[in-house]
C-alpha cells in the first residue's frame, strides 16, 4: 500500500533576480513501513521537497504543479486549517539542527504536550504529559520524569534530537520527514539516532523520508533510494542496486566520491565543478555541464523519466552501461 | 539569587552616593546663590546683612561641608527645606511625585497597550502596507516634539472643541475628587504616550521579526499548532526577553518627570518642580528630586536584569 504519493512536483521560487524552479516534475512514492532515502549535494532540491510535502515553504515558494497524496488524502488541496490537523498529526518532521529546533524559553515536556493536545481531543493536559514522559522513555533519554521539566539548553545535542525525535512521534504519525536529522552531531551519536530512527520506525510501522548527503547513512538505513540533482530526480531504486548497479552518472560519481576503509586510492575522486546556481542552470539536465558522459543534446534536452526495470528509474540520455 | 540582589543593592548605593556628591558639586558651579535673589527683591540690605545671611545659610562654608552637612541630614530623614516654597522638601515633593507617578504610569501604560499590538501586526504583515502605515505613525511619534504636539491638542481639544481642560492638575473646587482628575490627564497623557509608542513600536516589530526567524517557529508550525498560538506561544514569548529589559527601564521614568510636556499644560509635576528649583536656586528640592530619579533608573535596572533572568531559563544569576 502507498502511503506518500508525490506526482509532477513542481516548486518556484520567487527570487530578486527572477523565478527559478527549484524543483521540476518530481514523481516518487513511499509505500508502508518503507523508508527511502533521499540524497544529493547541498542545493539539490532534498529539502525543498521536505518543505513541499509539509507546505511549509518560505513564503516566497510555490507549488506550481503536481499532487502530493498522503494516504487517500490530497494536500495540496486542504485549506490552512485542515493542513495543520496533517501536519505533527499524520504526518511528523524531525529537523537538522535540535540546537535551534527547539523554543529555547518552553520546558521539553511542554513542547511536546502541545504537539498531543493540538492533535487529540479527548485528552488532558496531565494525560499528555504522562505521554510526553513515556515518549521521552521510548526515544532512550534517561530519567525521563526529570527531564520533561528541563529547558532544551541543559540537554545535550543528541538528547535534544532524542526529544525532537520523541515529540514528533508523540501522536502516532504514519509518517516521518527526518531532514538530515544526524548532520549536526557527532559521528558516535548519528550511529546512535540512526538505530533510534529504525527502531521506531519499526515499532510504529512508519513509513519514513529520510534526507541526508552521506551516502554511508543512506546504506544503512534506506530501502530504497532516490538520487536528485538540481531539483531533479536522476535515479530512484532499491538501496542495493543504487550501490550495485548505479546507471545514472551523478549515482556513480557520488559513490566514487565517498572514502571507504580498505581501499587504497592514491587521491580522493571528486566531482568537477559545483552545482550550478538555481538561476544558470542548463536548459537541459542540470548535470550535463559536469559530467563525463555528456552528450551533445544533454545540456539542450531534459532526458524523461524512464523505467529500466520495475523498480530502478533514471532520467539520462546515455547511462552508465549494465555492469 | 539573594547574594546576587544583595550585592546589587550595594553597588546601587555606593553609585547613589558618588553621584549625590557629583550632582551637589554641579549644583554649586551654578553662578549666582539665594542671597543675591534676596538682594534682587530686596535693595535695601546692607554688606553687612548680606554677610550675616551667608553665615547663617552656611553658604559660606566650603563644598565638603556642606555636602556633608547636606548628606547626614538626607541619612537622618530630613530632606531639608524648600527656599522658594518656604516648606519642608518632602510637603512639595510628595504630592508632585503622585502627580508625576499618575500621568507617567498612564502614558507608559498607554503607550504599550498600543505598541505592542501595532509592533507585532507590523512583524506579521512585513514590508506590506500595513508596516509601512505602522511605520509612519511610529516615526511620526519618534519625531514630534512634545511642546508642538502638546499645544495642538490644546488648540484643538481644549480650545477649539472645549472637551478637555487645556490645562491644570485638578479642578481648584475639588483637588481631592480623584475621578475629576481624568480630563485633566487625558491631554498629557495623550502627548507623552505618543513620544514614546513609536520607539515601542519599532522595538516590538524587530524583536518580533527577530523571534519569527527561528528555526523553532517552523518546528512550531511542523507540529501543526494553529497560527495564533505559534506567534503567541512560540515567538511572542521569545520577543518578550528583549522588551521586558525596555519596558522595565522606561519605568524609571516615571518618577522622575516629563519637564516640556509637564510645562505645557501647567501640570503639577516633578518635571516643572524640578525645572523651577534649579531656576529658582532651590538646591534642596533639586537634589532630593535628582537621587529619586537616579536610584529608581538603578533600581529598575536591577528589576530588569532579574526579570530576564526569569523569563529566560538560559540565564540564571549567581
Amino acid at each position: 500500500m502507498t502511503v506518500l504519493d508525490v506526482k509532477n512536483l513542481s516548486v518556484e521560487f520567487q527570487l530578486k533576480k527572477g523565478r527559478a524552479t527549484v524543483i521540476r516534475e518530481l514523481s516518487y512514492s513511499i509505500a508502508e513501513k518503507e523508508i527511502l532515502g533521499i540524497v544529493g549535494e547541498s542545493g539539490c532540491g532534498k529539502s525543498v521537497t521536505s518543505l513541499a510535502l509539509m507546505r511549509l515553504l518560505p513564503e516566497n515558494g510555490r507549488i506550481t504543479q503536481g499532487n502530493i497524496r498522503l494516504g487517500n488524502t490530497e494536500l495540496l488541496a486542504l485549506s490552512e486549517s485542515e493542513m495543520e490537523k496533517v501536519r505533527g498529526g499524520r504526518m511528523a518532521m524531525i529537523f537538522q539542527e535540535p540546537m535551534t529546533a527547539l523554543n529555547p524559553v518552553l520546558k521539553i515536556g511542554d513542547q511536546i504536550s502541545e504537539q498531543i493536545l493540538a492533535h487529540e481531543e479527548r485528552i488532558s493536559v496531565a494525560e499528555a504529559w504522562e505521554r510526553a514522559i513515556e515518549m521521552l522513555k521510548l526515544v532512550g533519554i534517561p530519567s525521563p520524569q526529570l527531564r520533561v521539566h528541563q529547558y532544551p539548553h541543559e540537554l545535550s545535542g543528541g538528547m535534544r534530537q532524542r526529544a525532537m525525535i520523541a515529540m514528533a512521534l508523540s501522536t502516532r504519525p504514519q509518517f516521518l520527514i527526518a531532514d538530515e536529522p544526524t548532520t549536526a552531531l557527532d559521528v558516535t551519536i548519528q550511529a546512535q539516532i540512526l538505530q533510534l530512527i529504525q527502531e521506531v520506525q519499526e515499532k510504529f510501522k512508519m513509513s519514513v523520508q529520510f534526507i541526508t548527503h552521506d551516502l554511508g547513512v543512506i546504506s544503512e538505513i534506506a530501502d530504497r533510494v532516490l538520487v536528485m540533482y538540481g531539483g531533479l530526480l536522476c535515479e530512484l531504486a532499491p538501496s542495493t542496486t543504487i550501490f550495485s548497479q548505479p546507471r545514472h552518472p551523478y549515482t556513480l560519481a557520488l559513490l566514487e566520491a565517498r572514502p571507504r576503509l580498505g581501499k587504497k586510492v592514491e587521491r580522493l575522486k571528486t566531482i568537477e565543478g559545483t552545482v550550478p546556481g538555481i538561476l544558470e542552470r542548463p536548459t537541459g539536465c542540470p548535470f550535463s555541464n559536469r559530467c563525463p558522459r555528456a552528450l551533445p543534446e544533454c545540456a539542450q534536452l531534459l532526458p524523461d523519466e524512464t523505467h529500466i526495470s520495475s523498480q530502478h528509474v533514471i532520467r539520462c540520455f546515455n547511462p552508465e552501461p549494465k555492469p | 539569587m539573594l547574594r546576587y540582589i544583595f550585592f546589587r543593592l550595594l553597588q546601587t548605593v555606593v553609585v547613589i552616593v558618588a553621584l549625590s556628591f557629583f550632582c551637589y558639586l554641579l549644583l554649586n558651579l551654578m553662578p549666582g546663590d539665594p542671597v543675591e535673589i534676596l538682594i534682587q527683591s530686596n535693595p535695601k540690605m546692607t554688606p553687612e546683612d548680606i554677610q550675616r545671611l551667608r553665615e547663617l545659610y552656611g553658604l559660606d562654608r566650603s563644598i565638603w561641608e556642606k555636602y556633608s552637612a547636606w548628606i547626614g541630614d538626607i541619612l537622618k530623614g530630613d530632606l531639608g527645606y524648600s527656599r522658594t516654597y518656604r516648606v519642608p522638601v518632602s510637603e512639595i515633593l510628595l504630592p508632585r511625585l503622585g502627580n508625576t507617578f499618575i500621568l507617567s504610569l498612564s502614558a507608559l501604560l498607554l503607550s504599550l497597550f498600543i505598541a505592542i499590538p501595532l509592533g507585532i501586526l507590523a512583524a506579521l504583515r512585513v514590508n506590506t502596507k500595513v508596516d509601512y502605515l505602522i511605520g509612519l505613525f511610529s516615526f511620526g511619534g519618534i519625531s514630534t516634539p512634545s511642546f508642538w504636539l502638546g499645544l495642538m491638542l490644546i488648540i484643538i481639544f481644549g480650545v477649539q472643541l472645549k472637551w478637555f481642560p487645556a490645562s491644570g492638575t485638578y479642578s481648584i473646587e475639588n483637588p481631592d475628587n480623584w475621578l475629576g482628575r481624568i480630563p485633566y490627564l487625558v491631554l498629557p497623557t495623550l502627548t507623552l504616550s505618543y513620544l514614546s509608542v513609536g520607539r515601542f513600536i519599532r522595538f516590538t516589530r524587530s524583536s518580533m521579526l527577530e523571534a519569527l526567524k527561528n528555526d523553532y517557529i517552523r518546528t512550531a508550525i511542523a507540529k501543526g499548532l494553529p497560527r495564533t498560538k505559534v506567534i503567541w506561544k512560540h515567538a511572542f514569548r521569545n520577543a518578550l526577553l528583549s522588551l521586558i529589559t525596555m519596558v522595565t527601564l522606561s519605568f524609571s521614568g516615571v518618577f522622575s518627570g516629563a519637564t516640556i510636556t509637564e510645562t505645557v499644560f501647567a501640570y503639577q509635576g516633578v518635571g516643572k518642580l524640578v525645572y523651577d528649583s534649579i531656576l529658582g536656586n532651590d538646591f534642596n528640592v533639586a537634589m532630593v528630586s535628582f537621587m529619586i530619579s537616579v536610584s529608581m533608573v538603578l533600581l529598575f535596572s536591577l528589576i530588569a536584569d532579574l526579570l530576564y533572568s526569569l523569563a529566560d531559563p538560559r540565564i540564571r544569576l549567581h
